[in-house]
């Protein structure tokens, strides 16, 4: 069994061509069926995110299964192969399991420690998983993935602070109010920019709007947005007084935003007033930082905000990468003892199938055995049974996981002679497989069974 | 007695293992720490409280150093919980508020000194145990309302200087840090005036006028009038918050000094 993935996200592919691969969600029941209808392919998941689009297999044959991974895109989408070939990563074995660690974990994406990705894998696994499209290994290690990207994100800080200059003003705005609700926002100038930081903190719970412009209309355009009210820039120092946090953005040359203009609507205040200053040249007097109880804060202090942050997820994310090669290590060793359950299974079966005919030839030869009887001597020839097996099974886990694994296996299947029953599980598999078959129309998969 | 010390060596390796966990959790956050550390906060306080009913359905009597520290680090104890219980993102002021209820349960088992039965008999009426249970209280309240006051000057620095650090994202806001030092001054001072007023009839009752003699209530006065003032600039609304937190802050040195006073050989109150 091997483990394969193959996509293309927004480090090989621009959003072009992105956006021409992505599967809706009302086709990924129908886009998983085909898949895992494809030749050599027995589990998979698809991930379609705006960012990327991945397919994760599992597949009997590597150049197969990448084959077929491919042909299934081509004809899904009906683009040509030759269209995306070179956007396309495939990733095999260990390096697919790696990768997906990644991916959980927000270290493959856009902004680094985002938290939506794992989301969104658990949801492609389970649509996958409703629809039979996994199996023992993507159950295994789609959870353990999972289980993974929950442990990032609880006992890191990898997601946790702000990313962006906007998002930034409302996280350094919870150091001075613990909530914004009640709170009152400033918004002078009616810029993209303080719109945009106006919004975010209308988004975290600001429920009043104050809008300023030296053009009243554009004023109240911005101020209707918020549900909020507009003035003319005149009856700024009403507004101060009003204000709990001013987001400024206007293009004025000089500082409109003095001491002498601050301090009256200083007087009596009790809660800090918070002061973002988004224009260049700047609209706030740097002075006014030091009055007690004024915090300002202009665009370059910010953007120090987002780059220690950025740099702080930086670092988290080094701790995620060691975690990351042990949970790898750990899949693959489960992975390697995994060959061994059919022999296990084929072995017990083997032994059983004796038990049961002795038990049988014991019936027949002593006719006048109880009910009772017979269940003790059931139970002790399962129990003479049991005990037999249960050192060679202990010994070839061991074996499993070590580099003499497939010398190991051999010699066991030949000691204990299963190959008639691993032929006879590998013909009722292929048997299953083949109920279900594809027939491509037109581009499109349809199904007949 | 072995029995007891045993106990109390355990609840200060609990409170301490609690401790490191918090501690550790503020430098590098993990949940598992946090869990841990607040796992064995629940542990410290459940043992407290039930050596606090064991002793109180029995012989207990808040009446020896040993039970008024125990009981003051309890009611901080309990304080930080529910705080824990009712906010969020207030992890350094249960830390600091913790240290100083570790503080107070390590000095008071390493200088237990065992009273007398009938210097315990004496004091033994219903007045003094309110007067002490209303006093523990409001030590307690304003103890926290001085780490709240702390913290608050810390986060205050912070962002005048522009620190955007870890220190930083862990400490409450500042509007918080400011009701919560308000909020406890005012329980604080009225459990203190009661507190007061229930000791002087007490004692009066006692030992008549004589207890003017006593430094620690010339001492407890001065405490009352300083928490009162502050809270008075508070309520006329003339001083800025940032000064009230450094006299709020300060304010703590008067608790202390009134416990000092309470070691003193003139003074009679020997069990706080």
């Amino acid at each position: 069994m091997h483990i394969l993935v193959v996509g293309l996200n927004h480090k090989t592919a621009k959003v072009e061509l992105r956006e021409r691969f992505a599967f809706s969600p009302s086709e990924l029941p129908m886009a998983l069926r085909t898949l895992r209808d494809m030749k050599s392919i027995m589990e998979g998941v698809i991930v379609s995110t705006c960012n990327r689009m991945e397919i994760y297999v599992v597949c009997d044959q590597l150049h197969t299964g990448e084959y077929y991974t491919k042909a299934f895109l081509e004809s899904w989408f009906r683009i040509p192969i030759e269209e995306f070939q070179d956007h396309l990563y495939v990733k095999q074995n260990q390096q697919a399991v790696n990768h997906l660690f990644h991916v959980v974990a927000g270290l493959d994406s856009l902004v680094i420690g985002e938290t939506q990705i794992l989301g969104q894998v658990r949801s492609a696994f389970l649509t996958s998983q409703a629809e039979k499209g996994t199996g023992t290994i993507f159950n295994s290690l789609f959870k353990q993935a999972i289980t993974l990207g929950k442990r990032v994100h609880t006992e890191t800080e990898i997601g946790q602070n702000a990313v962006s200059v906007s998002y930034a003003a409302v996280e350094l705005g919870k150091k001075m109010f613990s909530s914004f609700r009640n709170k009152t926002i400033l918004l002078v100038g009616a810029g993209e920019m303080g719109e945009l930081t106006a919004k975010h903190f209308f988004a975290a719970g600001a429920t009043d709007v104050i809008v300023l412009n030296r053009t009243l209309e554009k004023a109240q355009e911005v101020a209707a947005r918020f549900h909020g009210t507009a003035l003319s820039l005149e009856q700024l120092g009403e507004a101060l007084r009003k204000a709990d946090i001013v987001v400024s953005s206007t293009g004025a040359k000089k500082p409109i935003l003095t001491k002498s203009v601050l301090q009256p609507a200083l007087r009596h205040r009790r809660s800090p007033l918070f002061l973002i200053d988004i224009a260049v040249p700047r609209d706030i007097d740097p002075a006014v930082h030091e009055l007690d109880d004024v915090f300002l804060y202009d665009i370059d202090d910010l953007q120090g905000i987002v780059d220690a942050n950025l740099s702080l997820r930086q670092h988290e994310a080094e701790k995620v990468v060691a975690w990351i090669e042990k949970e790898t290590e750990r899949f693959q060793q489960w992975l390697q003892t995994l060959g061994v359950v059919p022999l296990i299974t084929a072995l017990r079966n083997k032994a059983l199938a004796v038990q049961e005919e002795t038990m049988a030839r014991i019936e027949r030869k002593l006719p006048d055995l109880t009910e009772k009887e017979k269940r003790v001597l059931r139970k002790h020839t399962k129990s003479i049974v049991n005990q037999l097996l249960r050192d060679p099974i202990v010994r070839i886990k061991e074996l499993a996981s070590t580099s003499t694994r497939d010398e190991a296996l051999e010699l066991f299947v030949q000691i204990f002679a299963l190959e008639e029953q691993l032929r006879e599980k590998e013909t009722q598999q292929a048997l299953a497989k083949e109920k279900s078959t594809s027939v491509l129309v037109d581009g499109k998969v349809s199904l007949s069974t | 007695m072995f029995v007891e010390r045993w106990f109390y060596d355990f609840l200060i390796y609990l409170y301490a293992l609690s401790l490191l966990m918090s501690f550790s959790d503020l430098l590098y956050p993990n949940v598992r720490s946090r869990r841990l550390s607040m796992g064995l906060l629940i542990a410290v306080w459940i043992i407290q409280s039930t050596s606090f009913i064991v002793g109180l359905f029995s012989f207990w009597t808040i009446t020896s150093p040993l039970d008024a520290r125990f009981i003051f680090s309890w009611t901080l104890v309990t304080f930080t919980l529910v705080m824990h219980g009712w906010y969020r993102r207030i992890d350094l002021l249960i830390f600091c508020a913790n240290v100083m209820g570790f503080v107070i349960l390590v000095f008071h088992v390493f200088t237990i000194s065992n009273m007398s039965y009938e210097s315990a008999q004496m004091l033994l009426t219903e007045l003094g145990f309110v007067h002490i249970s209303l006093s523990i209280l409001s030590y307690a309240a304003f103890s926290l309302s001085s780490i709240c006051s702390s913290l608050y000057l810390l986060n205050n620095y912070l962002l005048k200087k522009k620190k955007w650090n870890r220190l930083l994202r862990r400490l409450p806001s500042l509007d918080r840090l400011q009701v919560f030092s308000r909020n406890l001054l005012l329980v604080g001072i009225p459990l203190f005036f009661i507190a007061m007023l229930l000791g002087f009839m007490w004692i009066y009752q006692l030992m008549g006028y004589l207890f003017w003699n006593d430094l620690k209530i010339l001492f407890s006065i001065f405490v009352f009038l300083f928490y009162g003032f502050i809270l008075t600039q508070w309520v006329r609304n003339r001083w800025h918050v940032r000064r009230i937190a450094w006299w709020n802050s300060l304010a703590i040195l008067t608790i202390f000094l009134n416990m000092f006073v309470s070691g003193l050989p003139v003074s009679f109150h020997y069990w706080f």
